[in-house]
């Protein structure tokens, strides 16, 4: 129960994520002045340079490439790796393979003439695997929360 | 939570001290901009401090938990840091007071006395103040959560190989009978992934196995965590979500064991659909 709960929220919460960040151009383009609103809310998290954001029905993006890049490499990683059980026995048996992504992301980032797909790959190659272990702090902090469900299921299972 | 829960505080002040200041100070807090970088640093600082100072294995729940701590007073040093620049030099969201301010002045239906009166609010930093608050609560949204993933990367890259919690004495050990109810007699807070199975036993006990034998006892794997299956783990404390519970095969202590955490709960007959 623990680990569907916690992918559901992992999922949900990532897919609100995305969301909020496709619906600030759409809603710009239907004149919505929550469009600034979500821009200012991500203005925090990203430098929007309109340059190295996509654009959605003419309208930016409230972040940038790389930055859609993790959000979706973590959506991805969420979606793909509880039914990815080689990998993900590999990175929880060997947490440090983290360091890969990053360290691509950063080469990307201070080495290479990057691009917007190189951003954008580097940046879901990053955190893909990030989400295997957020997953697993959910599953962790649930049961103090749903511990009722438990021993109701176990009386269930006797009967 | 593993007994180091008690000393979250220092590491989550720490940590929020150095995202809270780096966030606050005009240009420093640039590379915020980069994925909140500075917000996951400070996650990232303060799980290094907690792996450091715990004696035994950290866990992912309690890196996320500490990422919380971290983001929390990250926001409110950060604002405080920032609301003396705010207030003096009007900062924050004056881009938006001013666009408010025209679109108030450009439209004939809005009464100029409450445009001036906007305009007293703007001079007199009031609603700077009053974004200073809107922008504490959001960042108080952001820093906890990339706090808590920074956090959790830092556990990861950090992490040791230690000891785990010991698992509470099990009762079934003496000889006395398990838990009749099957209520978690013998379940502490910290097994999540027990599932519905019973400690000790239950409806489908491997054959009396010694409780503590773990999985080498012939009886079949633990529970995947998915709350269904019927094969109670051997021993209280071995919840999915317990890297290290289940004893080694070999009985070769824990700590001597290469790091496997959670690869018993990722076993493809616990996600069978309709588990």
């Amino acid at each position: 129960m623990q680990r569907k709960l916690a992918a559901v929220l992992l999922i949900g919460g990532s897919l609100l994520w995305i969301g909020l960040i496709l619906a600030s151009p759409l809603a710009r383009a239907q004149g919505w002045s929550a469009a600034s609103w979500i821009d200012l809310f991500f203005q925090q998290i990203c430098h929007q340079i309109p340059e190295r954001s996509f654009h959605l029905d003419g309208h930016q993006l409230p972040v940038c490439h790389r930055c859609l890049g993790i959000y979706l490499g973590f959506l991805g990683g969420a979606l793909a790796l509880p039914f990815w059980h080689s990998l993900r026995r590999r990175l929880l048996a060997q947490p440090r393979l983290l360091l890969v992504g990053f360290g691509l992301m950063a080469l990307d980032v201070f080495l290479l003439p990057n691009t917007w797909w190189s951003r954008l790959a580097t940046g879901f190659f990053a955190a893909f695997p990030v989400a295997v272990f957020v997953e697993m702090a959910f599953r962790q902090l649930l049961p103090a929360t749903f511990s009722i469900r438990q021993p109701l299921q176990s009386i269930h299972a006797r009967e | 939570m593993t007994d180091a829960s008690a000393s979250k505080m220092r590491p989550a002040l720490i940590g929020g001290l150095v995202l809270g200041v780096a966030s606050g100070l005009p240009f420093v807090n640039a590379l915020n901009c980069a994925c909140c970088l500075w917000v996951v640093i400070g996650g990232v600082i303060a799980s290094y401090l907690y792996v450091k100072d715990s004696t035994l294995k950290v866990e992912y729940g309690d890196a996320a938990v500490l990422g919380l701590f971290t983001g929390l007073f990250g926001a409110i040093i950060s604002t405080i840091v920032s609301l003396p620049l705010t207030l003096m030099f009007n900062i924050g969201g004056s881009a938006q007071m001013d666009q408010t301010l025209e679109q108030l002045r450009s439209n004939p239906d809005v009464p100029p006395e409450l445009v001036r009166f906007f305009e007293t609010l703007v001079n007199s930093g009031v609603l700077s103040a009053g974004f200073s608050v809107v922008g504490l609560l959001i960042s108080i949204v952001i820093f906890a959560l990339f706090a808590m993933l920074g956090a959790i990367i830092g556990v990861a890259i950090f992490q040791k190989d230690k000891g785990t919690a010991p698992p509470p004495p099990a009762k079934t050990d003496s000889g006395t009978p398990p838990p009749p109810s099957g209520m978690g007699g013998t379940r502490t807070g910290s097994d999540p992934g027990g599932s519905s199975a019973p400690p000790g036993g239950g409806p489908s006990s491997s054959g009396g196995a010694p409780p503590s034998s773990g999985p080498s006892s012939g009886g079949p794997p633990p529970s995947s965590g998915g709350g269904t299956s019927t094969a109670p783990p051997s021993s209280p404390a071995q919840g999915a979500e317990r890297p290290s519970s289940p004893a080694p095969p070999s009985g070769a202590p824990a700590a001597d064991r290469p790091a496997a955490p959670d690869e018993e709960t990722d076993e493809p007959s616990g996600d069978k659909p309709g588990s």
